[in-house]
Protein backbone atom coordinates (compact mmCIF):
# COMPACT_ATOMS: atom_id res chain seq x y z
CA UNK A 1 0.00 0.00 0.00
CA UNK A 2 3.00 2.56 0.79
CA UNK A 3 4.37 1.30 -2.30
CA UNK A 4 1.75 2.64 -4.47
CA UNK A 5 0.39 5.44 -3.07
CA UNK A 6 3.01 7.81 -4.85
CA UNK A 7 0.50 6.64 -7.89
CA UNK A 8 -2.30 7.26 -6.27
CA UNK A 9 -1.94 10.04 -5.22
CA UNK A 10 -0.72 11.70 -8.68
CA UNK A 11 -3.83 10.19 -9.95
CA UNK A 12 -6.28 11.92 -8.10
CA UNK A 13 -4.16 15.17 -8.19
CA UNK A 14 -4.66 14.46 -12.20
CA UNK A 15 -8.45 14.02 -12.14
CA UNK A 16 -8.83 17.12 -9.33
CA UNK A 17 -6.95 19.06 -12.19
CA UNK A 18 -9.21 17.87 -14.98
CA UNK A 19 -12.27 18.08 -12.99
CA UNK A 20 -11.32 21.76 -12.50
CA UNK A 21 -10.03 22.64 -15.77
CA UNK A 22 -13.40 20.87 -17.71
CA UNK A 23 -15.67 22.39 -14.94
CA UNK A 24 -13.79 26.18 -16.10
CA UNK A 25 -14.32 25.37 -19.91
CA UNK A 26 -17.61 24.28 -19.03
CA UNK A 27 -18.13 22.70 -22.60
CA UNK A 28 -18.59 18.83 -22.16
CA UNK A 29 -18.62 17.87 -25.87
CA UNK A 30 -14.89 18.91 -25.95
CA UNK A 31 -13.74 18.35 -22.36
CA UNK A 32 -16.12 16.32 -19.66
CA UNK A 33 -15.68 16.32 -16.40
CA UNK A 34 -14.07 13.01 -14.84
CA UNK A 35 -17.36 12.56 -13.01
CA UNK A 36 -19.43 13.01 -16.39
CA UNK A 37 -17.49 10.32 -17.56
CA UNK A 38 -18.22 8.06 -14.72
CA UNK A 39 -21.93 9.04 -15.29
CA UNK A 40 -21.99 8.12 -18.73
CA UNK A 41 -20.34 4.52 -17.76
CA UNK A 42 -22.77 4.04 -14.95
CA UNK A 43 -25.67 4.57 -17.75
CA UNK A 44 -24.54 3.37 -20.90
CA UNK A 45 -23.38 -0.04 -18.57
CA UNK A 46 -25.35 -2.98 -19.59
CA UNK A 47 -23.80 -1.83 -23.64
CA UNK A 48 -20.57 -1.02 -22.72
CA UNK A 49 -19.60 -3.92 -19.70
CA UNK A 50 -21.75 -6.73 -21.95
CA UNK A 51 -21.86 -5.78 -25.93
CA UNK A 52 -18.43 -3.65 -26.95
CA UNK A 53 -16.07 -4.65 -23.79
CA UNK A 54 -16.15 -8.25 -24.61
CA UNK A 55 -15.93 -7.71 -28.79
CA UNK A 56 -12.78 -5.52 -28.00
CA UNK A 57 -11.19 -8.08 -25.43
CA UNK A 58 -12.04 -10.92 -28.20
CA UNK A 59 -10.13 -9.04 -30.28
CA UNK A 60 -7.51 -8.04 -27.54
CA UNK A 61 -6.99 -11.80 -26.79
CA UNK A 62 -6.81 -13.65 -29.84
CA UNK A 63 -4.43 -11.13 -31.47
CA UNK A 64 -2.34 -10.93 -28.39
CA UNK A 65 -2.26 -14.86 -28.22
CA UNK A 66 -1.38 -15.28 -31.68
CA UNK A 67 1.60 -12.41 -31.36
CA UNK A 68 3.07 -14.60 -28.40
CA UNK A 69 3.08 -17.62 -29.94
CA UNK A 70 4.56 -16.23 -33.63
CA UNK A 71 6.69 -13.72 -31.27
CA UNK A 72 8.28 -16.60 -29.39
CA UNK A 73 8.79 -18.98 -32.77
CA UNK A 74 10.70 -16.61 -34.51
CA UNK A 75 12.81 -15.32 -31.49
CA UNK A 76 13.50 -18.58 -30.61
CA UNK A 77 14.21 -19.76 -34.33
CA UNK A 78 16.35 -16.52 -34.90
CA UNK A 79 18.25 -17.46 -31.32
CA UNK A 80 19.21 -20.74 -32.74
CA UNK A 81 20.00 -19.81 -36.52
CA UNK A 82 21.90 -17.25 -36.38
CA UNK A 83 21.28 -16.98 -40.62
CA UNK A 84 17.49 -16.51 -40.39
CA UNK A 85 18.46 -13.89 -37.68
CA UNK A 86 20.15 -12.05 -40.50
CA UNK A 87 17.39 -12.74 -43.18
CA UNK A 88 14.42 -11.92 -40.37
CA UNK A 89 15.46 -9.21 -38.49
CA UNK A 90 15.24 -6.70 -40.81
CA UNK A 91 11.89 -7.67 -41.57
CA UNK A 92 10.58 -7.61 -38.46
CA UNK A 93 12.13 -4.17 -38.15
CA UNK A 94 10.27 -3.22 -41.05
CA UNK A 95 7.09 -4.05 -40.23
CA UNK A 96 7.02 -1.36 -37.57
CA UNK A 97 7.72 1.61 -40.14
CA UNK A 98 3.83 0.67 -41.55
CA UNK A 99 2.04 3.34 -39.98
CA UNK A 100 -0.80 0.72 -38.49
CA UNK A 101 -3.67 3.67 -39.44
CA UNK A 102 -2.66 3.49 -43.15
CA UNK A 103 -2.75 -0.05 -43.08
CA UNK A 104 -6.03 -1.08 -41.14
CA UNK A 105 -8.30 -0.19 -43.89
CA UNK A 106 -6.62 -2.27 -45.92
CA UNK A 107 -7.12 -5.40 -43.84
CA UNK A 108 -11.17 -4.36 -43.87
CA UNK A 109 -10.68 -4.38 -47.55
CA UNK A 110 -9.16 -8.02 -47.46
CA UNK A 111 -11.33 -9.78 -44.84
CA UNK A 112 -14.68 -7.29 -44.50
CA UNK A 113 -15.84 -6.28 -40.73
CA UNK A 114 -14.94 -9.86 -39.56
CA UNK A 115 -12.97 -10.38 -36.61
CA UNK A 116 -10.08 -10.92 -38.35
CA UNK A 117 -9.46 -7.63 -39.58
CA UNK A 118 -8.85 -6.05 -36.36
CA UNK A 119 -6.88 -9.44 -34.87
CA UNK A 120 -4.26 -8.51 -37.78
CA UNK A 121 -3.97 -5.09 -36.95
CA UNK A 122 -3.51 -6.18 -33.32
CA UNK A 123 -0.80 -8.52 -34.06
CA UNK A 124 0.91 -6.11 -36.42
CA UNK A 125 1.39 -3.76 -33.12
CA UNK A 126 2.72 -6.73 -30.73
CA UNK A 127 4.30 -9.10 -32.51
CA UNK A 128 7.18 -6.76 -32.64
CA UNK A 129 7.96 -5.81 -29.33
CA UNK A 130 7.24 -9.49 -28.38
CA UNK A 131 9.92 -11.38 -30.91
CA UNK A 132 12.35 -8.50 -30.09
CA UNK A 133 12.21 -8.16 -26.57
CA UNK A 134 12.18 -12.02 -26.02
CA UNK A 135 14.70 -12.52 -28.69
CA UNK A 136 17.55 -10.28 -26.88
CA UNK A 137 16.31 -11.55 -23.32
CA UNK A 138 17.82 -14.97 -25.02
CA UNK A 139 21.13 -12.91 -26.63
CA UNK A 140 21.61 -11.86 -22.95
CA UNK A 141 22.73 -15.26 -21.84
CA UNK A 142 26.19 -15.21 -20.43
CA UNK A 143 28.32 -16.68 -22.26
CA UNK A 144 30.45 -18.52 -19.67
CA UNK A 145 27.49 -20.27 -18.59
CA UNK A 146 26.90 -21.74 -21.66
CA UNK A 147 29.56 -22.93 -22.09
CA UNK A 148 30.42 -24.44 -18.73
CA UNK A 149 26.59 -26.28 -19.86
CA UNK A 150 28.88 -27.05 -23.10
CA UNK A 151 31.58 -28.94 -21.12
CA UNK A 152 29.33 -31.00 -19.02
CA UNK A 153 27.87 -32.23 -22.57
CA UNK A 154 24.87 -30.10 -23.03
CA UNK A 155 23.30 -30.47 -26.00
CA UNK A 156 21.64 -27.53 -27.62
CA UNK A 157 18.20 -28.44 -26.85
CA UNK A 158 19.73 -28.44 -22.70
CA UNK A 159 21.58 -25.25 -23.38
CA UNK A 160 18.07 -24.09 -24.45
CA UNK A 161 16.14 -25.06 -21.81
CA UNK A 162 18.00 -25.18 -18.60
CA UNK A 163 19.67 -21.84 -19.90
CA UNK A 164 17.88 -19.88 -22.34
CA UNK A 165 15.11 -20.06 -21.12
CA UNK A 166 15.34 -18.87 -17.84
CA UNK A 167 17.44 -16.22 -18.59
CA UNK A 168 15.13 -14.75 -20.85
CA UNK A 169 11.96 -15.28 -18.69
CA UNK A 170 12.08 -11.29 -17.34
CA UNK A 171 12.49 -10.28 -21.10
CA UNK A 172 9.66 -12.06 -21.80
CA UNK A 173 7.44 -10.82 -19.13
CA UNK A 174 8.37 -7.23 -20.06
CA UNK A 175 7.45 -8.25 -23.87
CA UNK A 176 4.11 -9.11 -22.51
CA UNK A 177 3.61 -5.97 -20.01
CA UNK A 178 4.79 -4.09 -23.10
CA UNK A 179 2.59 -5.93 -25.50
CA UNK A 180 -0.60 -5.94 -23.39
CA UNK A 181 -1.46 -2.12 -23.85
CA UNK A 182 0.02 -2.02 -27.62
CA UNK A 183 -3.18 -4.79 -28.18
CA UNK A 184 -5.44 -2.61 -26.37
CA UNK A 185 -4.75 0.48 -28.65
CA UNK A 186 -4.54 -2.19 -32.14
CA UNK A 187 -7.84 -3.62 -31.36
CA UNK A 188 -9.30 0.14 -30.61
CA UNK A 189 -7.74 2.04 -33.69
CA UNK A 190 -8.93 -1.47 -35.99
CA UNK A 191 -12.39 -0.94 -34.45
CA UNK A 192 -12.52 2.73 -35.20
CA UNK A 193 -11.57 1.77 -38.48
CA UNK A 194 -13.87 -0.77 -39.47
CA UNK A 195 -16.26 -2.57 -37.12
CA UNK A 196 -19.71 -2.48 -36.19
CA UNK A 197 -18.91 -3.39 -31.86
CA UNK A 198 -16.34 -3.05 -29.90
CA UNK A 199 -15.25 -0.37 -27.53
CA UNK A 200 -13.06 2.11 -30.31
CA UNK A 201 -16.21 1.35 -32.64
CA UNK A 202 -18.19 2.84 -29.56
CA UNK A 203 -16.14 6.07 -29.18
CA UNK A 204 -16.32 6.35 -32.78
CA UNK A 205 -20.27 6.35 -32.84
CA UNK A 206 -20.17 8.84 -29.82
CA UNK A 207 -18.14 11.17 -31.96
CA UNK A 208 -20.84 11.49 -34.19
CA UNK A 209 -22.91 12.50 -31.40
CA UNK A 210 -20.57 15.16 -30.41
CA UNK A 211 -20.69 13.34 -26.69
CA UNK A 212 -17.39 14.23 -25.15
CA UNK A 213 -17.99 11.74 -21.85
CA UNK A 214 -19.90 8.71 -24.75
CA UNK A 215 -16.10 9.02 -26.72
CA UNK A 216 -14.03 9.02 -23.09
CA UNK A 217 -16.26 6.43 -21.84
CA UNK A 218 -14.59 3.25 -23.94
CA UNK A 219 -11.33 4.92 -23.84
CA UNK A 220 -11.47 4.95 -19.86
CA UNK A 221 -12.65 1.30 -19.73
CA UNK A 222 -9.84 0.45 -22.00
CA UNK A 223 -7.31 1.68 -19.93
CA UNK A 224 -8.34 0.06 -16.51
CA UNK A 225 -8.74 -3.52 -18.69
CA UNK A 226 -4.77 -2.70 -19.90
CA UNK A 227 -3.98 -1.31 -16.30
CA UNK A 228 -5.79 -4.81 -14.35
CA UNK A 229 -4.06 -7.25 -17.42
CA UNK A 230 -0.48 -6.00 -16.04
CA UNK A 231 -0.81 -5.70 -13.12
CA UNK A 232 -1.54 -9.54 -13.35
CA UNK A 233 1.04 -9.99 -15.23
CA UNK A 234 3.65 -7.94 -12.49
CA UNK A 235 1.88 -10.48 -10.10
CA UNK A 236 2.89 -13.34 -12.12
CA UNK A 237 6.12 -12.15 -12.86
CA UNK A 238 6.73 -11.23 -9.06
CA UNK A 239 5.55 -15.29 -8.28
CA UNK A 240 7.79 -16.96 -10.89
CA UNK A 241 11.06 -14.56 -10.84
CA UNK A 242 12.07 -14.70 -7.26
CA UNK A 243 16.04 -14.69 -8.35
CA UNK A 244 16.16 -11.08 -10.23
CA UNK A 245 17.70 -9.16 -7.53
CA UNK A 246 20.86 -11.40 -7.96
CA UNK A 247 20.66 -12.29 -11.12
CA UNK B 1 47.92 -39.14 -17.20
CA UNK B 2 47.58 -35.70 -19.51
CA UNK B 3 49.19 -35.02 -22.07
CA UNK B 4 50.17 -31.83 -24.38
CA UNK B 5 51.94 -32.99 -27.73
CA UNK B 6 53.32 -30.05 -29.63
CA UNK B 7 50.14 -27.82 -29.26
CA UNK B 8 50.22 -24.34 -30.99
CA UNK B 9 46.79 -22.48 -30.63
CA UNK B 10 46.03 -18.99 -31.62
CA UNK B 11 42.45 -17.25 -31.51
CA UNK B 12 40.89 -16.61 -35.17
CA UNK B 13 40.66 -12.61 -34.10
CA UNK B 14 44.07 -12.32 -32.90
CA UNK B 15 47.40 -11.65 -34.95
CA UNK B 16 49.59 -13.84 -32.18
CA UNK B 17 50.00 -17.31 -31.22
CA UNK B 18 48.58 -18.07 -27.80
CA UNK B 19 50.94 -21.12 -27.45
CA UNK B 20 53.61 -22.90 -29.99
CA UNK B 21 54.77 -26.52 -29.74
CA UNK B 22 54.31 -26.66 -26.19
CA UNK B 23 54.15 -30.16 -24.51
CA UNK B 24 53.97 -31.02 -20.97
CA UNK B 25 52.54 -34.05 -19.02
CA UNK B 26 50.47 -34.27 -15.92
CA UNK B 27 50.28 -37.42 -13.89
CA UNK B 28 47.27 -39.00 -12.42
CA UNK B 29 46.38 -37.63 -8.86
CA UNK B 30 48.43 -34.93 -8.92
CA UNK B 31 47.74 -31.58 -7.99
CA UNK B 32 49.65 -29.11 -10.35
CA UNK B 33 49.10 -25.29 -10.25
CA UNK B 34 49.87 -23.02 -13.08
CA UNK B 35 50.89 -19.43 -12.44
CA UNK B 36 51.61 -16.73 -14.87
CA UNK B 37 51.01 -13.58 -15.38
CA UNK B 38 47.36 -12.26 -16.74
CA UNK B 39 46.58 -12.67 -20.11
CA UNK B 40 49.73 -15.07 -20.51
CA UNK B 41 47.75 -18.01 -21.86
CA UNK B 42 46.67 -20.00 -18.49
CA UNK B 43 43.09 -19.84 -18.89
CA UNK B 44 43.58 -20.92 -23.07
CA UNK B 45 45.06 -24.06 -21.27
CA UNK B 46 42.11 -25.19 -19.75
CA UNK B 47 39.40 -24.44 -22.63
CA UNK B 48 41.84 -26.35 -24.76
CA UNK B 49 41.67 -29.66 -22.70
CA UNK B 50 37.95 -28.77 -21.87
CA UNK B 51 37.61 -29.17 -25.73
CA UNK B 52 36.12 -25.90 -26.06
CA UNK B 53 38.81 -24.16 -28.39
CA UNK B 54 40.52 -26.58 -30.55
CA UNK B 55 44.48 -26.39 -31.14
CA UNK B 56 45.83 -25.36 -34.32
CA UNK B 57 48.00 -27.99 -34.38
CA UNK B 58 49.32 -31.20 -32.17
CA UNK B 59 47.35 -32.83 -29.91
CA UNK B 60 46.13 -33.09 -26.42
CA UNK B 61 45.45 -36.55 -25.18
CA UNK B 62 43.57 -37.97 -21.89
CA UNK B 63 44.85 -41.41 -20.86
CA UNK B 64 46.15 -41.57 -24.19
CA UNK B 65 42.76 -40.39 -26.01
CA UNK B 66 42.61 -36.96 -28.19
CA UNK B 67 40.42 -34.35 -26.31
CA UNK B 68 37.67 -32.77 -28.60
CA UNK B 69 34.74 -31.66 -28.56
CA UNK B 70 32.77 -35.12 -27.93
CA UNK B 71 35.90 -36.42 -25.74
CA UNK B 72 35.82 -33.43 -23.11
CA UNK B 73 39.03 -34.20 -20.79
CA UNK B 74 38.18 -32.54 -17.07
CA UNK B 75 35.61 -31.11 -15.31
CA UNK B 76 35.96 -26.90 -15.40
CA UNK B 77 35.47 -24.96 -12.61
CA UNK B 78 35.76 -21.15 -13.68
CA UNK B 79 36.90 -17.93 -11.55
CA UNK B 80 33.10 -17.14 -11.03
CA UNK B 81 31.20 -20.03 -9.39
CA UNK B 82 28.18 -19.55 -12.39
CA UNK B 83 25.54 -20.49 -9.87
CA UNK B 84 22.29 -20.49 -11.80
CA UNK B 85 20.32 -17.95 -9.51
CA UNK B 86 17.54 -19.81 -10.48
CA UNK B 87 17.61 -22.98 -9.71
CA UNK B 88 18.65 -24.12 -5.77
CA UNK B 89 21.84 -25.16 -4.92
CA UNK B 90 20.62 -28.78 -5.63
CA UNK B 91 19.24 -28.32 -8.35
CA UNK B 92 22.64 -26.23 -9.46
CA UNK B 93 24.79 -29.28 -8.16
CA UNK B 94 22.95 -31.66 -9.51
CA UNK B 95 22.87 -30.27 -13.49
CA UNK B 96 26.04 -32.22 -14.67
CA UNK B 97 24.04 -35.11 -13.89
CA UNK B 98 20.79 -33.95 -15.51
CA UNK B 99 22.69 -33.52 -18.68
CA UNK B 100 23.49 -37.07 -18.23
CA UNK B 101 19.99 -38.22 -18.02
CA UNK B 102 20.31 -40.00 -14.62
CA UNK B 103 17.56 -41.15 -13.42
CA UNK B 104 15.91 -38.17 -10.90
CA UNK B 105 16.04 -40.60 -7.68
CA UNK B 106 19.87 -41.17 -8.11
CA UNK B 107 20.50 -37.66 -8.93
CA UNK B 108 18.73 -36.83 -5.53
CA UNK B 109 20.44 -39.17 -4.01
CA UNK B 110 24.32 -38.25 -5.40
CA UNK B 111 23.62 -34.84 -5.12
CA UNK B 112 22.62 -35.33 -1.03
CA UNK B 113 25.74 -37.50 -0.93
CA UNK B 114 27.91 -34.75 -2.53
CA UNK B 115 26.31 -31.96 -0.28
CA UNK B 116 27.08 -33.52 2.89
CA UNK B 117 30.59 -34.08 1.43
CA UNK B 118 31.19 -30.48 1.07
CA UNK B 119 29.02 -29.20 4.65
CA UNK B 120 25.68 -28.24 2.09
CA UNK B 121 23.31 -30.60 3.13
CA UNK B 122 21.57 -27.82 4.83
CA UNK B 123 21.33 -25.67 1.99
CA UNK B 124 20.10 -27.77 -0.59
CA UNK B 125 16.92 -25.96 -1.13
CA UNK B 126 17.94 -22.73 -0.73
CA UNK B 127 18.90 -20.01 -3.45
CA UNK B 128 22.79 -19.47 -4.39
CA UNK B 129 22.10 -15.64 -2.81
CA UNK B 130 21.54 -17.02 0.20
CA UNK B 131 25.15 -18.34 0.09
CA UNK B 132 28.38 -16.53 1.47
CA UNK B 133 31.30 -16.82 -0.78
CA UNK B 134 32.87 -19.78 0.16
CA UNK B 135 29.71 -21.56 0.50
CA UNK B 136 28.88 -20.69 -3.35
CA UNK B 137 32.38 -22.11 -4.28
CA UNK B 138 32.19 -25.08 -2.74
CA UNK B 139 28.78 -25.77 -3.89
CA UNK B 140 30.85 -24.92 -7.28
CA UNK B 141 33.37 -27.45 -6.46
CA UNK B 142 30.54 -30.18 -5.87
CA UNK B 143 28.85 -29.03 -9.52
CA UNK B 144 32.54 -30.40 -10.55
CA UNK B 145 32.73 -33.29 -9.14
CA UNK B 146 29.70 -34.50 -9.82
CA UNK B 147 31.36 -34.50 -13.49
CA UNK B 148 32.36 -37.60 -12.38
CA UNK B 149 35.31 -36.76 -14.44
CA UNK B 150 38.85 -37.43 -12.88
CA UNK B 151 40.61 -34.19 -13.97
CA UNK B 152 39.26 -31.09 -12.21
CA UNK B 153 40.31 -27.96 -13.63
CA UNK B 154 39.90 -25.04 -11.60
CA UNK B 155 40.26 -22.00 -12.88
CA UNK B 156 41.28 -19.23 -9.83
CA UNK B 157 38.47 -20.43 -7.57
CA UNK B 158 39.21 -18.50 -4.86
CA UNK B 159 40.35 -15.28 -6.32
CA UNK B 160 37.10 -13.50 -5.50
CA UNK B 161 36.74 -14.59 -2.11
CA UNK B 162 38.10 -12.15 0.99
CA UNK B 163 41.78 -13.70 2.80
CA UNK B 164 40.37 -15.58 5.44
CA UNK B 165 37.49 -17.68 3.69
CA UNK B 166 40.10 -17.96 1.00
CA UNK B 167 42.70 -19.38 3.51
CA UNK B 168 39.76 -21.93 4.68
CA UNK B 169 39.05 -22.66 1.42
CA UNK B 170 42.19 -23.96 0.32
CA UNK B 171 42.43 -26.22 3.34
CA UNK B 172 39.34 -27.31 2.44
CA UNK B 173 40.06 -28.45 -1.42
CA UNK B 174 43.37 -30.06 -0.39
CA UNK B 175 41.63 -32.05 2.47
CA UNK B 176 39.23 -33.03 -0.52
CA UNK B 177 41.67 -33.74 -3.12
CA UNK B 178 43.73 -35.81 -0.29
CA UNK B 179 40.52 -38.00 0.38
CA UNK B 180 38.92 -37.66 -3.52
CA UNK B 181 42.41 -38.58 -5.40
CA UNK B 182 41.43 -36.67 -8.37
CA UNK B 183 43.72 -34.71 -10.56
CA UNK B 184 43.90 -31.13 -9.94
CA UNK B 185 45.25 -28.51 -12.58
CA UNK B 186 45.07 -25.01 -10.30
CA UNK B 187 45.41 -21.89 -12.40
CA UNK B 188 46.17 -19.06 -10.10
CA UNK B 189 48.12 -16.02 -9.42
CA UNK B 190 48.85 -16.62 -6.24
CA UNK B 191 52.32 -17.94 -5.85
CA UNK B 192 52.09 -18.89 -2.09
CA UNK B 193 48.28 -20.63 -2.98
CA UNK B 194 49.95 -22.17 -5.55
CA UNK B 195 52.84 -23.39 -3.30
CA UNK B 196 50.59 -24.40 -0.38
CA UNK B 197 48.37 -26.58 -2.93
CA UNK B 198 50.37 -28.40 -5.35
CA UNK B 199 53.25 -31.23 -5.61
CA UNK B 200 54.32 -29.20 -9.04
CA UNK B 201 54.41 -25.78 -10.33
CA UNK B 202 54.54 -24.65 -13.88
CA UNK B 203 55.19 -21.31 -14.24
CA UNK B 204 54.11 -19.64 -17.94
CA UNK B 205 57.34 -16.91 -18.26
CA UNK B 206 56.14 -15.55 -22.07
CA UNK B 207 53.52 -15.18 -24.43
CA UNK B 208 53.48 -17.59 -26.66
CA UNK B 209 53.50 -20.29 -24.43
CA UNK B 210 56.40 -22.89 -25.53
CA UNK B 211 57.26 -24.43 -22.33
CA UNK B 212 56.22 -24.35 -18.60
CA UNK B 213 58.84 -24.22 -15.87
CA UNK B 214 58.08 -26.82 -13.57
CA UNK B 215 59.27 -25.98 -9.73
CA UNK B 216 58.60 -29.57 -7.37
CA UNK B 217 56.88 -28.58 -4.10
CA UNK B 218 58.68 -30.82 -1.69
CA UNK B 219 56.04 -30.51 1.59
CA UNK B 220 54.64 -33.80 3.16
CA UNK B 221 51.00 -34.49 2.97
CA UNK B 222 48.38 -33.73 5.01
CA UNK B 223 49.76 -30.22 4.99
CA UNK B 224 49.42 -26.99 7.10
CA UNK B 225 50.30 -23.32 6.66
CA UNK B 226 52.50 -23.62 9.40
CA UNK B 227 54.54 -25.54 6.66
CA UNK B 228 54.66 -22.34 3.93
CA UNK B 229 57.35 -20.94 6.80
CA UNK B 230 59.88 -23.53 6.14
CA UNK B 231 63.01 -21.74 4.74
CA UNK B 232 63.08 -23.64 1.40
CA UNK B 233 59.73 -22.89 0.53
CA UNK B 234 59.78 -19.18 1.34
CA UNK B 235 63.21 -19.10 -0.24
CA UNK B 236 60.97 -20.75 -3.85
CA UNK B 237 58.48 -18.05 -2.74
CA UNK B 238 60.57 -14.72 -2.92
CA UNK B 239 62.75 -16.33 -6.36
CA UNK B 240 58.87 -17.01 -7.99
CA UNK B 241 57.31 -13.60 -7.36
CA UNK B 242 60.42 -12.29 -8.36
CA UNK B 243 60.74 -13.87 -11.22
CA UNK B 244 57.06 -13.79 -12.64
CA UNK B 245 57.77 -9.88 -11.68
CA UNK B 246 59.92 -9.42 -14.38
CA UNK B 247 63.06 -9.86 -12.39
CA UNK B 248 65.41 -12.88 -12.99
CA UNK B 249 64.15 -15.50 -15.50
CA UNK B 250 65.45 -19.31 -15.20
Amino acid sequence: MKHSAPAVIMAIGIFLVWQLVAMVINAPYILPTPLQILEKIWVLKENLFFVQLPATLQVTGIGLGISIVLGLALAMAMDRFPALERALYPVVVATQTIPTTAIAPLFVLWFGYSIWSKVLVTILITFFPITITVFDGLKSTKREMEELLTSYGASPWDIFWKLKLPTALPSFFSAIKMAIPLSVIGAAIAEWLGAQEGLGYFSKRMMTQLDGAGVFAPIVLLSVVAMVAVFIITKIEDHWITWRKDA
Amino acid sequence: MLEFQSVSFRYPQDDYWMMQNLSFTIEDGAFVSIIGSSGCGKSTIFRLIDGLEVPSSGQILWDGVPVDAAHRAGAYMPQKDLLFPWRTVGDNVALPLEIRRMPKKEQQAQVDAMLQKVGLLAYRDRYPRDLSGGMRQRAAFARTLLTGSSLLLLDEPFSALDSLTKISMQQWLLGEWEREKKTILFVTHDVEEAIFLSDRILVVYDRPITHLVAYPIDLPHPRQRSDLKQEAIQNLKERLIQELGGGNRP
